[in-house]
Parts: structure tokens; C-alpha cells; sequence
């Protein structure tokens, strides 16, 4: 199951890498990466709850086939991003093209929050969500058992921020 | 958490109202009154008039609750509609939607209906018992967490209607008298009270007139008739007297003693109904003369008389006639059917699941969830159904097509019908909405008070000068994150 979020993840920084970055035009690019991006991790969520229909509804009236959470989510989260591209762009000017490159393959990392935040609503926190360390390179999911839900730890080194939420296992939903 | 209706908003209301002196307080704390047997000859006066010396109680009395919730047992085939009546509404099952689209208050409310008295379909027997064959009807139990007013309801409960009197405070409606002992005041957000036809008198406190009283005299006569047949087959009794020639009363009571007397040394005898005087003058030419002791009525037609009998339990039940009636063959026999059936829909037991559903909906579940009797999976209406937004859509299409009105109107209207998903319209544009009674609005959302304005043409991207650009964006990227949706899932 955390396999969905991981792709989501890989699309994102696929295109992000694909992006020139000496070019000007390349924050219009980021932002139409942002917007697909966590679009496509609310219907993959979503899909995977078993909102197949809604999904397949979308291709023919827009995100509004969605449910209305749902959407406000998604807007949400692709208003947060754009103004941290805005403060991005503002720094931009200063920094080398490889410091640019590795700022922006970190906007890949935050589509989890948003998978996380649709797949399993009602949970306290999400990975990626800016509460630990580890920020927007969180590798962590949500795992459900029942009507328990499990803060995974995938292999990879933890901050203690994950570590601290792991052993508050098992979570249930509010 | 919960946006029920309100008991202290209706209490507020009665300040206001004339009945408010109509009943006294009931508390724990104090005597209090509670109806026990007949308020008066008003009560007792259609039943004597009726039946006469086979009257039920009055109404309003336990013992004539007693009585008619014992009918099943009189005669057959009341019992049977009985049992079809109930094990239809079980069948018929139900369902829960959100308006949130919550699934967590979705699985909570069916977790508690399922519950109701250890399980919906126990429950729903028990209860539909009760509604049918009681004045006093249905009782369900709101069983609360803790003690403080408007605590989560931790489960339902069927309590015995025999065991449940009014009290008249609409604040405390019951008192409980539990098998081992005890009275128990439940206040009226406590308590689901289901009746059929509620008496419109104050004295009565509610207790209304269940298919059992509408069909008593009929359970009566029919149960009498199969009586009358059965005991004149097996001979249990002396049904009647043949004289041949004259007779004295001496000669003739000493025939009926000796007639017990002798069957009874004789043990049981079928078809021996009857006692027969040996003739007293040898000279005289037989004849035999016939004192019936039981009888049917001349040009009494049994059959007649019991598919009366059946129609008339079918409408005191509110059940489809032709169940227990069949229609006579003839041509549209099918259509006739599906009328019928249409008829049915707004009566009889419709109004059982009407009240059931209402207080479900609006006195026990949260804010937006609603409780449905059926799960709309009756192909028969589903297909009306369709028929129906068939005949709509191309209704529409026509004024589209005429340019009577634009594509967004046409999206509204379909909405505005249940057609469409309320979801797939960006701005709902119609003026005042309304609302069903088993219904919810939007939970946070207001009535729809907007006024009526111009529709904009739907683009196929839609942009205006007033759209939010994210949400430009976000359209703009639908079809590529659509794409990327499906690569992510199809190699999950």
C-alpha cells in the first residue's frame, strides 16, 4: 500500500529533474508540477479508499466530482506549496543551480502529506506534514489494522520526531 | 456533535401552548400519575355498541393491549398476514448515508442500528409486534452512556409495550415497570414511541388504535366460523337436536345429559355431532324436526365470508390486498399490479417506516447522517427511477437545444433533482432550496438563499475574470494528474 504514495512521489521529482533551471519560466513549470502533483495523490488516495468513481467522474467535470474535503485539501495544499515557491523564487537569485535543483526535488516529497491526508483522514498528523525534522523527506506512512492505524517506519533513518510518533502506536481515528 | 432536534426547543415551544396545562410534571421524585385502565364510558362505548358481549376493554387499558396482542393465536391466517407484515419490513433492511460523506459516522450509526435490542432484525420483530398489535405501539429505549443530558447513546433497546404506561408529561412520556421490579421515568429524548393512529384525546396519552382493533370484530367472526367447523367435524359438541316426532323438556334434557353421558362412555366418536330422540308413539309416521344449538346463518357462503374476512385484515394491516385476495384474471392484470403497488407506497406500513425513519434520523443519529428504511436495491424502483431521469435529461436537452436555457441551467436543474451529484456543481445557482422531512442539510451549510443569476456558458476549461488561480491551475492540470494517478496505482 505505500508503494502508491512513493510513486507519486517518483512522477513528481521525475518532472521536477526534467526542468530547466536557467531558463526563466521555470516557476510557472513548478507550479503546474505542484498542482498536478498533489491532484494526482488525492485521486490515487481516494481511489485506493474507494472513491473509483468520483476519480473516473473527474476526467469529465473537474476536481469538482470530488467531495468538497476533499477539494478544500487539495487547495490547500497547493496554496502552501505555492507560497513556499514564491519565497523560493525570491531566494533563487542567490543560490547555485545545484542548490536549486535539490531545493525544488524537495516539493516531491510533500504530495505524501496530501495521499496521506485523503487515504486515512482523521489522523493527528501525516508524514511530510512539517512536524518532524525530517520535513518534506519523511519516508514514513500510515499503515491500517483494523481500526487501528500504525505510524510505519520504512527502511531508512528516522528523526526523532518519527520515532517519538512510532511509539505512540496504535492510533485511531478522531 | 450532534444537531438533533432539540427536546428543550420543543419544551420552550409548550410554554407557549395552551396544552400546557394538559398534563402535570412527572419526576421520580413525586407521585405520579399513569394510565392504567379506561378513562371513562367515552372510551368503552364502540366496543360495547360493536361487539357486544365480545367487546374488547377500553381503549386506553392494558388488559385490552393484553388481548389484542394475543390475536395471532386466535385465527390463522391473522397470524399469518402478521408474519408476512413483519418479515417483509425486516427484509426490506435499510441504509445510512452522510452528508459529509463520513464513513466513520456511517459505520457508527449502523453499528447502533444493527444493535437495536441485540440485533436490527430481533429488534424490528419484536417491536413491529408491538406497533401492530398494541394501542399503546412500539417502544424503543435510547439507552445513554452516562446520565448527563444528551450523553452519547450507547445503545437501543425493544421494551414491552404491556410493560410501558404513559404518563402524559411530554417531558417524561413513559414509565418503564421492569420484570424484576422497578419503575423507570424516561424522559422523552430517551424514548422512541412509535403508535398507530394516536388518539387525538388528551385523556388517552397517546395510545392509538393498531391493525389488531381495527380488525377485531373480523378476527372474531372468522376465528368463530373455524371453530364452528372444527368442532362440528370432530363432534366435540352438541351442534344439534333431532326430534322425531314430539318431545318433552324432561325427555328432551334428559337426551342432552344422556347424550354427553353416553359419548363420553363411549370415548370420542367422529362425526357424531348430533343427538337423535328415539321415536315415543310407534304409530305415528316419522318425522324429524331439527333444533340447531350452533349454526351458520341461511345462504351463509363460507368462502365468501372468509375472502371478506382476508381483505378486511389486509386493509386494518395496510397490507397489499391481493397477497391474501387474489385479483380475478383479466387483462392488464401486471399494470393493475404495479398500481396498486404505487398505491401501497404511501400507506398502510409506510407510515411505520415514515416514523421510523424520522426519529431515527432526526431525534438519534448526529447532525448529517440519515436513516433510510430499504436499500433502494428494488430494481422495480430503480428502474422507475431511471424512467424518470430518462425522461428528464431529455426534457432538458429539448430547452438546451432550443436555447431555452444553457448547459450550466441544465447541470443545476439535474442536481437540483437528484439526477447529478450535488458535488458536480461549481456554484449552485437556483434560488430557495427545500428540504424533505427525512432529510439533512449539509452539515455547516445554510438553506440556499441566493438569488437567481445569469449562468455563465460551461467552458470546457473554465476560466473567468473572478476564478480563483488555484483552482485555474488545479483544472488546468486535471487530465496530466489524472494520468499520473493511474501510473501510481497501476504499479503500486
Amino acid at each position: 500500500m505505500a508503494s502508491t504514495p512513493i510513486n507519486l512521489t517518483a512522477l513528481a521529482l521525475a518532472a521536477i529533474e526534467r526542468l530547466d533551471f536557467s531558463k526563466s519560466g521555470w516557476q510557472a513549470a513548478m507550479e503546474k508540477i505542484i498542482a498536478r502533483s498533489h491532484t494526482a495523490a488525492a485521486l490515487a488516495a481516494l481511489a485506493e479508499r474507494g472513491g473509483k468513481i468520483r476519480s473516473f467522474f473527474a476526467k469529465f467535470v473537474g476536481i469538482h466530482a470530488l467531495p468538497r474535503a476533499e477539494q478544500k485539501t487539495i487547495k490547500t495544499a497547493v496554496q502552501k506549496q505555492l507560497d513556499y515557491l514564491k519565497g523560493f523564487v525570491a531566494d533563487a537569485g542567490g543560490m547555485s543551480e545545484a542548490a536549486i535543483k535539490a531545493r525544488a526535488a524537495l516539493y516531491a516529497g510533500a504530495v505524501r502529506n496530501t495521499f496521506s491526508q485523503i487515504r486515512s483522514p482523521g489522523l493527528p498528523f501525516h508524514p511530510a506534514d512539517g512536524g518532524t525534522p525530517c520535513k518534506m523527506n519523511c519516508k514514513c506512512s500510515w499503515e491500517q489494522d483494523g481500526d487501528n492505524y500504525i505510524w510505519t517506519l520504512h527502511p531508512a533513518e528516522h528523526c526523532d520526531g518519527c520515532l517519538r510518533r512510532a511509539a505512540g502506536n496504535p492510533y485511531k481515528v478522531s | 456533535m450532534t444537531e438533533q432536534l432539540s427536546q428543550a426547543d420543543i419544551e420552550q415551544a409548550r410554554k407557549r401552548s395552551v396544552t400546557r396545562q394538559d398534563t402535570l410534571p412527572a419526576t421520580a421524585a413525586a407521585p405520579f400519575t399513569i394510565l392504567l385502565g379506561p378513562v371513562g364510558l367515552l372510551s368503552g362505548i364502540p366496543g360495547i355498541a360493536q361487539y357486544g358481549q365480545f367487546s374488547l376493554p377500553p381503549q386506553g387499558s392494558t388488559e385490552r393491549d393484553r388481548l389484542l396482542s394475543q390475536t395471532p393465536a386466535f385465527e390463522t391466517m391473522w397470524a399469518a398476514l402478521i408474519f408476512k407484515l413483519i418479515s417483509k419490513k425486516v427484509a426490506q433492511g435499510f441504509r445510512i448515508e452522510d452528508a459529509d460523506d463520513s464513513q466513520r459516522r456511517i459505520k457508527a450509526a449502523q453499528q447502533l442500528i444493527l444493535g437495536y435490542d441485540g440485533s436490527y432484525a430481533s429488534g424490528l420483530q419484536r417491536g413491529l409486534q408491538d406497533y401492530l398489535l398494541t394501542d399503546m405501539g412500539m417502544v424503543v429505549e435510547k439507552a445513554r452512556q452516562s446520565s448527563a443530558r444528551g450523553s452519547k447513546i450507547a445503545g437501543l433497546f425493544h421494551l414491552d409495550a404491556l410493560r410501558c404506561y404513559p404518563t402524559g408529561d411530554p417531558q417524561s412520556p413513559i414509565v418503564y415497570w421492569s420484570y424484576y421490579g422497578g419503575y423507570h421515568l424516561l424522559d422523552a429524548e430517551d424514548v422512541i414511541r412509535i403508535t398507530d393512529m394516536p388518539s387525538p384525546r388528551v385523556e388517552l396519552r397517546g395510545y392509538g388504535m393498531c391493525a389488531a382493533s381495527r380488525a377485531w370484530a373480523t378476527i372474531l367472526k372468522l376465528a368463530a366460523v373455524e371453530v364452528y367447523f372444527r368442532e362440528k367435524i370432530t363432534g366435540t359438541r352438541n351442534l344439534a337436536i333431532h326430534l322425531v316426532n314430539g318431545i318433552s323438556d324432561k325427555m328432551l334434557r334428559d337426551a342432552l345429559n344422556t347424550s354427553e353421558d353416553a359419548r363420553e362412555q363411549r370415548g370420542f366418536v367422529l362425526y357424531k355431532g348430533s343427538t337423535i330422540i328415539p321415536m315415543i308413539e310407534m304409530a305415528a309416521t316419522p318425522t324429524v324436526v331439527t333444533i340447531p344449538l350452533a349454526e351458520v346463518p341461511d345462504g351463509f357462503d363460507v368462502d365468501e365470508e372468509r375472502t371478506d374476512a382476508y381483505r378486511r385484515y389486509a386493509h386494518s394491516a395496510g397490507a397489499n390486498v391481493e397477497e391474501f385476495v387474489p385479483a380475478p384474471a383479466g387483462l392488464n392484470t401486471g399494470l393493475s399490479t404495479q398500481i396498486r403497488d404505487e398505491a401501497l407506497a404511501g400507506q398502510g406500513m409506510a407510515a411505520f417506516d415514515k416514523n421510523w425513519e424520522l426519529a431515527l434520523t432526526h431525534t438519534t443519529l448526529p447532525g448529517s447522517t440519515t436513516f433510510f428504511m430499504g436499500t433502494g436495491d428494488d430494481w422495480r424502483d430503480q428502474k422507475m427511477k431511471a424512467d424518470a431521469q430518462a425522461a428528464r435529461a431529455t426534457m432538458l436537452k429539448t430547452y438546451v437545444d432550443a436555447g431555452a436555457i444553457t448547459a450550466a441551467q441544465m447541470l443545476n436543474t439535474a442536481v437540483d433533482a437528484g439526477d447529478l451529484d450535488r458535488a458536480f456543481l461549481p456554484q449552485d445557482m437556483t434560488g430557495s432550496g427545500n428540504i424533505d422531512d427525512n432529510e439533512k442539510l449539509v452539515a455547516g451549510e445554510q438553506r440556499a438563499t441566493m438569488p437567481v443569476a445569469p449562468a455563465p456558458e460551461l467552458p470546457a476549461t473554465p476560466v473567468t475574470k473572478a476564478a480563483d488561480p488555484v483552482d485555474v491551475l488545479i483544472d488546468g492540470e486535471l487530465a496530466a494528474a489524472l494520468d499520473w494517478a493511474r501510473k501510481a496505482l497501476e504499479n503500486g
